[in-house]
């Protein structure tokens, strides 16, 4: 390969990188939201697949802001350190038959090594923000990289075991049978090593805004944080691009191209990664330490003592050894959480099953309808007794008392009369100022002639303060539906209410229409 | 070619990142050279052709070792003092030149039987396994008791650094 | 022509630039510093040799001495950690108590 199609490849790399980063972004968030029940961003472009642009545009012209007594240098590297890595990771990941940048014999030790830089770059960041929230995140982060760093390491030897190479394509090439069903005990640590790595929930302790505002980033805005943001999403793309390499027999599957396997086993790994965050909440620190030590490391060693017999004794992997691993891998989980003493003990309704049922639950979330109200469009049916922000006011009905303006506790209305031809009062003028009104609704209770309702509108904001003053014609023609939370006989012509459930209107007597909470 | 340009920009940046650890008073930025150095030293292992060492270098040094002294000048919290240097700065100089000048006139005078010509330099993995694990002439023992070593050094540590 | 004495000179370098740190810094995590970069410079040549001398038992020594590099690091810095938790300092002038 000569120079320049090293530099075109290194192009294509970058690109796709940058690409699948976007694609990454916006397919987690769509997903997120469908395992909440929820639409998540559909407004820019088609199904929303301009959001991160979007959000990149936005991140890019904020202001870069530098904490005043950081150290400006290691802050200014530390997203540059954090970043890199991960781009370089792409150089031995092998997209298809000979698509690769370089197939180091070093494959995965190489993979290993690029990766642990990062965390250098995230002590770099906590140091040079000056700030205890970023140091404490970035204590956090580098004590559990270190930590998962191990299991992670060891859980690949297995396949280097079985593969009898450290590099990429021959790893991939001696995949017959996909490595996920023969390491299924490695596959399952290495996944959750790089759930930990990447800082996914259930391990993102370190930027667990809760308690630490956002970690190690928390000082950075701008340009620099866009590189935070797309180096996690790179993470992502690089651990999937990794899990599909090691365990999902990379580019190799019948029928359709190889690049095409490829992307789908990557888009398969991260739908994993994004379905596990969903579902699962955060560990607390001795439990995520515990995790690692107690749990993943021990596992990740006798992981490999049952390889190496495994390879040793039957070196072509016939059919019941992959049954056997199977079977292994399951009963050293359970044997293993008896030995990893939980608060209450270890209860496999809880830890086993229950992760399944958690599991199970947020994927059958994907196939319901979102809850999510598109509010300009679609909107939800208000009660019949909400106080919206508006005040209705009846001319006919007014007989120019005053009643309100005197009730009112904060003296916004403003009401001038003048006797009228019979002896009536005319109302001449009526201001109500709605910027200062409390929605008390004293007036209306004041009123005995029932001429003035709060309305039920509640979109009435405005740029300017002056137009919040209603003047007479205004509170006439506001025009809208009167509250009946003062007025039985208001209330007494309306059906009952309901609760919205699963985007159907679902009433005690069961009907639909006009007048429910729920779609309109 | 491509190789001896990068020894030199490497041999350059490697030398010149170690200066800065020994001269540099800001501790954390000391340490941060310090990583840096061990990244050239890497890539110097790649330009003599040790492929497997450079992966390893970057595993252990720049992954780990970087990582417990960084966590070392935060437990002891000395950076506000920084690390000057002690009163003896021109004698440590010139022990330190001196032993320059000796080494780089063994060096020099020194008859090495270089092989040549140069064998292409290949992957190192599988010979390196190959030396460390040969039955007649292998490193098996001290592979066992490097292991034992580590093991050791890292209960010591633990009980070393614990909190009473 | 970059050859064995190029490789060695840059050892020879890297290691009095680590003689000079331990003789001069007073932190003792930067004398460890220090003594991590001589052990860098004396993988160096050692890798110099097993590439120019086509022995790769020098690569072998340097895989041993990273692991006993790491050992020292590990030991080495948790000294340094439990006297600063008993004496509130890592200066290695201060820390004088078998000193007559």
């Amino acid at each position: 390969m000569d120079w320049a199609h090293l530099g075109i490849f290194v192009v294509v790399i970058i690109a796709f990188f940058l690409i699948m980063a976007m694609v990454f972004i916006w397919l987690e968030r769509r997903l997120i939201g469908r395992f909440q029940i929820r639409l998540g961003p559909n407004r820019a472009g088609p199904f929303g697949v301009l959001q991160p642009v979007a959000d990149a545009i936005k991140v890019l012209i904020k202001e870069d802001i530098v904490p005043a007594r950081g150290d400006r240098w290691v802050h200014f590297l530390a997203p540059i350190i954090v970043f890199t890595p991960i781009l370089m990771i792409f150089a031995v990941i092998p997209f298809g038959e000979r698509a690769i940048l370089a197939d180091l014999n070093i494959g995965i030790l190489y993979v290993v090594a690029i990766s642990s830089i990062g965390t250098i770059g995230v002590f770099m960041a906590g140091w040079g923000s000056n700030n205890k929230y970023s140091l404490i995140g970035a204590m956090r982060t580098v004590a559990q990289m270190v930590s998962y760093e191990i299991p992670l390491v060891l859980s690949t030897v297995g396949v280097v075991l079985i593969a009898g190479s450290l590099s990429m394509v021959s790893i991939v090439e001696g995949q017959s049978i996909p490595f996920i069903l023969l390491q299924p005990l490695g596959f399952l640590i290495y996944f959750l090593g790089a759930s930990a790595e990447m800082n996914r929930t259930p391990f993102d302790l370190l930027e667990a805004e809760s308690e630490i505002v956002a970690g190690f980033h928390t000082e950075y805005s701008g340009l620099k944080f866009a590189m935070f943001y797309l180096t996690e999403y790179g993470h992502a793309l690089a651990v999937s691009a990794i899990v599909t390499t090691l365990y999902l027999s990379g580019w190799m599957g019948p029928g359709l191209p190889a690049f095409l396997w490829f992307l789908i086993k990557v888009f398969f790994v991260f739908f994993l990664v994004v379905w596990v965050r969903s579902t699962l909440p955060r560990f607390r620190v001795d439990q995520l330490m515990g995790f690692a030590w107690k749990y993943l490391f021990p596992l990740a060693l006798v992981n490999i003592f049952v390889t190496a017999f495994e390879v040793l004794l039957w070196p072509d992997f016939p059919w019941p050894v992959i049954f056997a691993n199977i079977f292994i891998a399951g009963a050293l989980i359970v044997l293993w959480s008896r030995l990893f003493p939980l608060e209450g003990g270890v209860r496999f309704d809880r830890y086993g099953l229950g992760i399944a049922k958690g599991l199970a639950l947020t994927f059958r979330h994907l196939f319901r309808t979102p809850i999510t109200v598109q509010y300009p469009e679609e909107r939800l049916n208000t009660s019949k007794r909400i106080r919206g922000n508006e005040l209705l006011w009846d001319d006919e009905a007014c007989n120019g008392c005053g009643a309100c303006a005197r009730a009112c506790p904060v003296g916004i209305i403003n009401l001038e009369t003048r006797r009228g031809p019979e002896k009536g009062l005319l109302v001449e003028r009526l201001d109500i100022d709605m910027g200062c009104c409390l929605f008390c609704g004293l007036c209306v209770e004041a009123c005995p002639l029932g001429a003035l309702f709060m309305g039920r509108g509640y979109e009435r904001a405005t740029y300017r303060r002056g137009q919040l003053v209603m003047d007479k014609e205004r509170l006439a023609l506001a025009g809208g539906e009167p509250s009946a939370y003062a007025s039985p006989q208001i209330e007494a012509a309306l059906p009952e209410q309901t609760l919205l459930v699963k985007g159907e209107m679902r009433g005690s007597r069961g009907h639909k229409g006009e007048g429910r909470w729920g779609w309109r | 070619m491509g190789m001896e340009i990068a020894f030199w920009i490497l041999a350059a940046l490697g030398v010149g990142s170690a200066l800065a650890v020994v001269l540099n008073r800001d501790i954390f930025r000391a340490a941060l050279f310090l990583v840096f150095c061990f990244f050239t030293i890497a890539g110097i292992y790649i330009t003599i052709g040790a492929d497997f060492l450079a992966g390893v270098q970057v595993l252990i040094y720049v992954g780990a070792i970087s990582i417990l002294i960084i966590f070392a000048i935060m437990l002891t919290r000395q950076t506000q003092r920084g690390s000057p240097s002690n009163r003896l700065p021109l004698p440590a100089l010139v022990i330190g030149l001196a032993f320059l000048g000796a080494m780089v006139f063994i060096v020099l005078t020194t008859n090495w039987h270089v092989v040549t010509p140069l064998p292409e330099a290949g992957p190192t993995t599988g010979a390196i396994a190959l030396e460390l694990f040969d039955p007649e002439s292998g490193f098996v023992l001290p592979f066992e008791i490097a292991s034992v070593l580590l093991l050791a050094a890292a209960i010591g540590a633990i009980v070393l650094a614990r909190e009473k | 022509m970059i050859g064995l004495e190029h490789f060695l000179i840059l050892s020879a370098i890297l290691f009095s630039i680590g003689i000079y740190g331990v003789l001069v810094k007073r932190n003792a995590i930067a004398i460890l510093m220090s003594i991590e970069i001589m052990l860098n410079a004396v993988n160096i040549a050692m890798v110099a040799f097993s590439r120019y001398l086509a022995l790769l038992t020098g690569q072998v020594f340097a895989i041993f001495i990273i692991t006993v590099a790491a050992a020292e690091a590990a030991v080495g810095l948790a000294i340094v950690v439990a006297i600063y938790r008993s004496r509130r300092t890592v200066d290695v002038g201060e820390v004088d108590l078998m000193k007559w």
